[in-house]
C-alpha cells in the first residue's frame, strides 16, 4: 500500500488519492457529480461527452488491434496444429425424456 | 503493528492512524519542512526547491532507529522535561526523527518539533464522515425511502438493491440544532435478509457461533478534556487511570469515554497528577449523550480484545495465542502455538461471538544461531546465503513479542553501536548492549553479531510520497516463525505438524468449549462482561443444515455413474471412457539424457493407460537435450513446435521456476501449442508411475480441448463466469485478473481472458472488454447470445463487496447495452469467499465431524443484510473442513435461493484437474489456475488461439 502512486479524480481535480484507492473514490465521486462517459478499457478512465472519441482513440489500455490474430502470430513464429473443441450437446449423453435430466427454465 | 501496540497499552481500539514512531518522525518532518520553507521566504530568498528534496532524502538519512522503544517504555524525562519548542516525541521513530532534525538543522535556523501527539489533533477528527460522505449517504437514504414506498414486492432485485443502501454504520443527520453532530446506528431497523433453499436432505449441525445475550443497557458518552491539555495518548490513559475507582467499566480512546454507568458528580472535575514531571493535570469530563448499547457493536469487540488480555493471551497481529500452552515439536526445532480468533457481529440470528482455533507455528532457534549455522555450512559465501535465507522471512522479538519481517543484514553495526537517545532532554549516545539491560533487564550475550534491519514506510497526512524508517533488530534476541521453503518441502515435518495444526472436528469444539469455560471461570473476564450486562452462551449455535443430492457423473460410452456422498470419482475416472477424447497423433516428447529411462517407461505407460480411457495416442517424436540448461529446452522447443504438432511434452529433470516459466512462455504466448511440463521425479517412484501418467493423460486431453465428464445442467442457454486475481508476493510486478466463461450448454469448456493491472488491486477496470469477448465467442459457437449470465467472483473481501457492486455491476451492465438494446439477459453476480473463520460440524455419534459435501447452511450464521449461503463441497480427509462463503450482490434473475445453491454445488463437480468436488465453482478455480500461471511465469498475455481450451490446467 506504501509504494503505489497518487492519481487525480476525473470529476474533481483537487481529489488526489492512491491509485489503490482510486475506484473506491469513484463510487463516490460519481454520485455526487455530473455522468462523465466511462472508457470502455479501463472503468478509471472517465472523460465528458465531447472528449471522448479522442480518449477512445487514445487510451493507453486499448487493445492493440489485430486485424488477423493468426497472421500476427504466424510472424512471431509458427503454432501448433491448435483445433477448436467440439460441440457436445447434454442431450447426446442425457436424453431430456431421462428421469436425472432436469431443467429450470 | 505499531497502531496495535499503542492499542494494546490503551486498551482502546482507536480510529486514528499514525501514532509512535512513525508519526512521531513523520511530524518532525514536516516541521522541519515548513521552518524550512518558512526560512526561504522571510529571507525571499529562491530556496524554496528545498522543500520537495526533504521526503526522498529523509529515506536515506534516517538512521538506526531503536527495537522496542514503544511509546509506552520511553523515559518519562523525554516527555516532560520538554519545554515549548524542543522535542517530546513518543515512539520509536523519535531516535531517527531527532537524528533527522539534526541532519537538516542550518545554523541559525531554529529546528521545532512537533510532540507526538497521540492524544488528537483536535481538528483532523472532526472533519470525519462530514461533508461529501454525509450527503452521499443522504441521498442514499432519499432514494431509499422513495424506492420503499413505491415498491412494496420485494423481488430479488430490490432486496440486492436494498442491501446496497442499508449501511454497516448508516450516519445520518438528526434534524435538530446540531448540525455538526452525527448519529452513529449500527443496528439496523431493516428486518434481517433471509433467502432459504428448500431441498436436501437435513442434518443438525453446529458452528462455531455463540450467542450473547445482552441486557439492553445504557452506554455513557463522554468527552474527556486535560488542562493543560495532553498530546501524550499513553499519558492521557494514565491520567484518566489515576481516578480508577469512578470507572470500573469503560472504553476509552484519548478523547471519548464509554462507560457503562453515570459518572457521579464529584467525578467530573478531576486533578491527577504527571507521574513524569509531578506537575498537575485538570481533567474535565463532559457528558456528551447516552446512547444503547446494542448500537455499538464495536464495543463488544473491543470487550472481547480485552478479554483476551484477562486471559493472559498473546496478541500477534489480530489473533491472541497462548504462549504458555506452547507445543514443543523437538525433532524438527518447532514449536506450535495453539490460539483464538474473535469477532462479534450481528448475523441473521442475532448478535453472537464468532470464534475460532488457530495456531501459529514458530522456530524454536534463535537468528543468531541460524546465522551461526549457516556461517559453519557456507563458509566464505556466508553473507550472500545468509541474505538469501533471512530476507523476506519475519521474525518475532523474544521480549515483548512483536513481529517485524527483515529487510536487510546489517554487519556494519554490531550490540556494541551506540544510536542517539534522549536522556533527560538530552541526546546520549547508548549502545544497544546498554540500552537492553536497562530497558529489559537482558544482557546480550553476543556482542559482535550483526544487526537485521527492519525498514517500514508510512505516509503522511498530506504528503504523497511515503516515508521509510528502520528498525534495528538483535538477531540473539530474535526468533524465527512460520517455515521456510525447505521446511514445506519436508513431508515428515510438515506430517508432524499437521498433527498439532489441523486438528479434528472434536478438538476444535473441544477447544471452543474451553475458551467458554475459561471465560465464564474466570473473574476478570466474567465482572468485565457482567460490568456491561453481557453473558455468553454456554454452548455453540445449533443449526439445521441441508444436503444436497449427491450429483450423477456421466462418462463416455454411456456410462453413468450415481452420485456418492462423499463426491469422489478418483477410481471411476480411469476405468472409463472420457466424455469427449481428442486424440493425439502428433506430439513430441523432450527429455535430457538423465531422463533418459523416465521418458521411456512414461511412453510405455502412456501406451498401456490410454486404451481404457478411450484416448488413442500414437507414437511421439522423442527429442533428447544434451544438458537440462533452461536456454537448450528453449532452442528445442522453437525447433520442435511446427504446425502440426498437437502438443509438446517437456520432461524437467527437477522443478525449477525460471525454465518451468521460460517453456510456458513459450508454449502459451510465443509459439501457441497445448504443453505439459512434468517434473521427472514424480515419475521415478514404479509404484506411483501409472496412476500419476493416468492423470496426466487426462490433463493432456483437456488441454487439448476434450471433455472428461459431465453432470447434469439445467440451463439451456446460460454462461457462467469465473473471476479471481492474483497478485504478486512481492507486490513489484501488476496483478493477474483472470476471467473465464463458459461457452457450451454443459459447461464444460471454457474462454478465457486475462487482465492486467497495478499493483495489488482486487477490483477489476476492464471487464467491459472481457466480456464482450467472451459473449462475441459464445455467440459463434452457439449461434445466440446466453439468456442468463451468472458471474462468481473470487478474492474480494467483505468490505469491498459494496464497492464491487457499485463498480463491477455496472461495468457489466453497460457492456450488455452495448451489445444490441434487445439484449437483456439475466445477470447473476455472487461473490465465493473461501477464507472465513465460520466453521460448520455435524453432529454424529456422541461427537462431531466434518459435514458431508453438499451442506448447505443458509441461515443463523449468515449475513444479516446480504442474500448469503454456506456450501461445504469438498470432502477433506484430514482437520476441519472450511465451508465456503457465496454472497449474492447481484440478481436479476428468476432463480430461487435453492436453484442458486444448487447450481453452485454442481458447479464445483467440473473442475477437470480433480476426481472430485473442489471447494470453490470450477469457473473460480480455473481463474485462479489461470491467474496464477500468467501471474508466476508467463508474465504477458496467453495467445488467443488457445483461448478456448483449458491450456492452464
Amino acid at each position: 500500500m506504501n509504494d503505489d502512486e497518487f492519481a487525480t479524480c476525473p470529476y474533481n481535480v483537487s481529489h488526489r488519492v492512491p491509485r489503490s484507492r482510486l475506484q473506491h473514490h469513484l463510487v463516490k465521486c460519481q454520485k455526487s457529480n455530473p455522468g462523465l462517459w466511462i472508457c470502455p478499457f479501463n472503468a478509471t478512465h472517465r472523460c465528458p461527452e465531447h472528449l471522448k472519441q479522442n480518449h477512445y482513440n487514445t487510451c493507453p489500455d486499448r487493445p492493440i488491434e489485430i486485424p488477423l490474430p493468426k497472421a500476427k502470430e504466424a510472424q512471431n513464429g509458427t503454432i501448433g496444429a491448435i483445433t477448436k473443441p467440439k460441440p457436445l450437446l447434454q442431450k447426446d449423453y442425457l436424453p431430456e425424456d431421462d428421469p436425472d435430466c432436469e431443467y429450470w427454465d | 503493528m505499531l497502531t496495535q501496540k499503542v492499542n494494546k497499552a490503551g486498551e482502546m481500539a482507536d480510529p486514528m492512524r499514525g501514532r509512535g514512531r512513525g508519526l512521531a518522525l513523520l511530524q518532525a518532518l514536516k516541521k522541519t519542512q515548513m521552518v524550512s520553507s518558512d526560512e526561504a521566504t522571510s529571507e525571499s530568498s529562491p530556496d524554496a526547491s528545498a522543500t520537495p528534496s526533504m521526503a526522498p532524502s529523509a529515506i536515506g538519512t534516517v538512521s538506526p532507529s531503536l527495537l522496542g522503544t514503544s511509546s509506552a517504555s520511553v523515559p518519562p524525562s523525554v516527555c516532560s522535561s520538554s519545554t515549548s519548542g524542543a522535542t517530546s516525541i513518543g515512539g520509536r521513530g523519535k531516535m531517527a526523527a531527532m537524528l533527522l532534525a539534526k541532519a537538516q538543522q542550518k545554523p541559525g535556523g531554529p529546528v521545532t518539533f512537533t510532540p507526538a501527539g497521540d492524544g488528537s489533533p483536535a481538528a483532523l477528527p472532526q472533519m470525519k464522515g462530514a461533508g461529501r460522505g454525509l450527503k452521499l449517504l443522504q441521498s442514499l437514504q432519499a432514494s431509499k425511502a422513495a424506492g420503499d414506498s413505491q415498491s412494496p414486492k420485494p423481488d430479488v432485485q430490490q432486496i440486492t438493491e436494498k442491501m446496497a443502501e442499508t449501511s454497516v454504520s448508516a450516519t445520518f443527520k438528526p434534524p435538530g440544532d446540531e448540525p455538526k453532530r452525527k448519529l452513529y446506528r449500527e443496528v439496523k431497523d431493516t428486518p434481517p435478509v433471509t433467502r432459504k433453499g428448500t431441498s436436501g436432505t437435513p442434518v443438525q449441525v453446529t458452528a462455531n457461533y455463540i450467542y450473547l445475550n445482552f441486557e439492553e443497557n445504557s452506554v455513557y458518552e463522554y468527552e474527556v478534556r486535560y488542562d493543560p491539555d495532553q498530546d501524550y495518548r499513553n499519558l492521557r490513559f494514565k491520567l484518566l487511570a489515576e481516578h480508577r475507582q469512578y470507572f470500573k467499566e469503560k472504553t476509552f480512546d484519548g478523547t471519548t469515554l464509554y462507560l457503562p454507568h453515570r459518572l457521579p458528580e464529584e467525578a467530573h472535575n478531576l486533578v491527577s497528577t504527571n507521574p513524569f514531571d509531578n506537575s498537575k493535570v485538570r481533567i474535565n469530563i463532559v457528558f456528551r449523550r447516552t446512547r444503547k448499547l446494542s448500537e455499538m457493536i464495536h464495543i463488544y469487540n473491543v470487550i472481547f480484545k480485552c478479554i483476551m488480555k484477562d486471559l493472559q493471551l498473546v496478541r500477534i497481529n489480530r489473533d491472541h495465542f497462548n504462549d504458555k500452552a506452547g507445543i514443543q515439536i523437538p525433532q524438527h526445532k518447532l514449536e506450535v502455538w495453539p490460539g483464538y480468533v474473535t469477532a462479534v457481529d450481528e448475523y441473521e440470528g442475532g448478535l453472537m461471538l464468532t470464534l475460532d482455533s488457530t495456531h501459529k507455528v514458530l522456530r524454536t532457534q534463535s537468528v543468531l544461531s541460524f546465522i551461526k549455522e549457516t556461517v559453519q555450512a557456507e563458509g566464505a559465501g556466508w553473507k550472500k546465503a545468509i541474505a538469501e535465507r533471512l530476507v523476506g522471512c519475519s521474525v518475532m522479538t523474544m521480549y515483548n513479542k512483536k513481529m517485524f519481517r527483515v529487510d536487510s543484514i546489517d554487519d556494519t553495526q554490531s550490540p556494541k553501536s551506540t544510536f542517539e537517545k534522549m536522556v533527560d532532554g538530552k541526546p546520549v549516545q547508548i549502545s544497544f548492549i546498554d540500552y537492553y539491560k536497562n530497558n529489559y533487564g537482558i544482557q546480550i550475550k553476543d556482542w559482535d553479531q550483526p544487526l537485521l534491519i527492519s525498514r517500514d514506510s508510512k505516509r503522511m497526512p498530506g504528503q504523497e510520497k511515503p516515508t521509510d524508517f528502520m528498525i534495528c533488530l538483535i538477531p540473539e534476541l530474535c526468533q524465527l516463525t512460520g517455515l521456510t521453503d525447505d521446511q514445506r518441502s519436508n513431508f515428515r515435518l510438515m506430517k508432524d505438524v499437521a498433527t498439532y495444526t489441523k486438528i479434528t472436528p472434536n478438538q476444535r469444539h473441544a477447544a471452543f468449549k474451553k475458551y467458554i469455560e475459561t471465560v465464564m471461570s474466570n473473574e476478570t473476564a466474567k465482572s468485565r462482561l457482567a460490568g456491561w450486562g453481557l453473558s455468553i452462551a454456554p454452548e455453540t449455535i445449533q443449526l439445521t443444515a441441508r444436503t444436497l443430492q449427491p450429483e450423477t457423473l456421466y462418462f463416455g460410452n454411456n456410462v453413468k455413474i450415481p452420485g456418492k456422498p462423499n463426491a469422489d470419482w478418483n477410481g471411476e475416472v480411469t476405468r472409463h471412457h472420457v466424455m469427449q477424447a481428442m486424440d493425439i497423433m502428433k506430439w513430441v516428447i523432450l527429455y535430457t539424457d538423465r531422463d533418459k529411462q523416465v521418458a521411456h517407461d512414461f511412453l510405455e505407460t502412456v501406451k498401456r493407460s490410454c486404451r481404457p480411457m478411450g484416448i488413442n495416442v500414437a507414437d511421439p517424436q522423442m527429442v533428447r537435450l544434451p544438458n537440462d540448461r533452461t536456454d537448450s529446452y528453449v532452442i528445442n522447443l522453437k525447433k520442435v513446435i511446427t504446425s502440426n504438432i498437437q502438443i509438446v511434452v517437456v520432461i524437467c529433470p527437477s522443478a525449477r521456476d525460471d525454465r518451468y516459466g521460460a517453456i510456458k512462455k513459450i508454449c502459451c504466448a510465443d509459439n501457441p501449442v497445448p504443453s505439459q511440463v512434468i517434473n521427472a521425479r514424480t515419475l521415478m517412484n514404479q509404484n506411483k508411475i501409472r496412476a500419476i501418467t493416468q492423470k496426466i493423460l487426462l490433463q493432456m486431453n483437456c488441454k487439448l480441448g476434450g471433455t472428461l465428464w459431465n453432470i447434469n445442467i439445467p440451463f439451456k442457454s446460460a454462461m457462467v463466469i469465473g473471476i479471481d486475481s492474483h497478485h504478486d508476493a512481492t507486490r513489484k510486478k501488476q496483478s493477474v485478473c483472470a476471467f473465464v466463461a463458459s461457452f457450451n450448454q454443459s459447461m464444460t469448456h471454457w474462454y478465457s481472458r486475462v487482465v492486467f493491472q497495478s499493483k495489488g488491486q482486487e477490483i477489476v477496470d476492464n471487464l467491459k472488454d472481457c466480456l464482450v469477448e467472451s459473449l462475441k465467442h459464445y455467440l459463434n459457437v452457439n449461434g445466440c447470445l446466453p439468456e442468463r449470465i451468472i458471474i462468481y467472483r473470487d478474492g474480494v473481501g467483505d468490505g469491498e463487496l459494496k464497492i464491487l457492486q457499485q463498480y463491477e455491476i455496472p461495468q457489466m451492465k453497460i457492456c450488455l447495452s452495448v451489445l444490441g438494446g434487445e439484449y437483456k439477459p439475466a445477470l447473476t453476480y455472487i461473490v465465493v469467499q473461501k477464507r472465513i473463520n465460520t466453521r460448520i460440524f455435524m453432529k454424529a455419534g456422541g461427537g462431531y465431524e466434518n459435514p458431508n459435501p453438499g451442506t448447505v447452511v443458509d441461515h443463523g450464521v449468515t449475513r444479516r443484510d446480504w442474500y448469503d449461503f454456506l456450501i461445504v463441497s469438498q470432502k477433506v480427509n484430514q482437520g476441519t473442513v472450511t465451508p465456503t462463503h457465496y454472497v449474492v450482490i447481484h440478481d436479476s434473475s428468476d432463480m430461487t435461493p435453492d436453484q442458486c445453491q444448487r447450481i453452485t454445488y454442481k458447479l464445483c463437480h467440473l473442475y477437470f484437474n480433480w476426481p472430485g468436488t473442489v471447494r470453490v465453482p470450477a469457473p473460480c478455480q480455473y481463474a485462479h489456475k489461470l491467474a496464477y500461471l500468467v501471474g508466476n511465469s508467463i508474465h504477458s498475455q496467453p495467445a488467443s488461439s488457445l483461448a478456448d481450451k483449458l491450456f492452464f490446467l
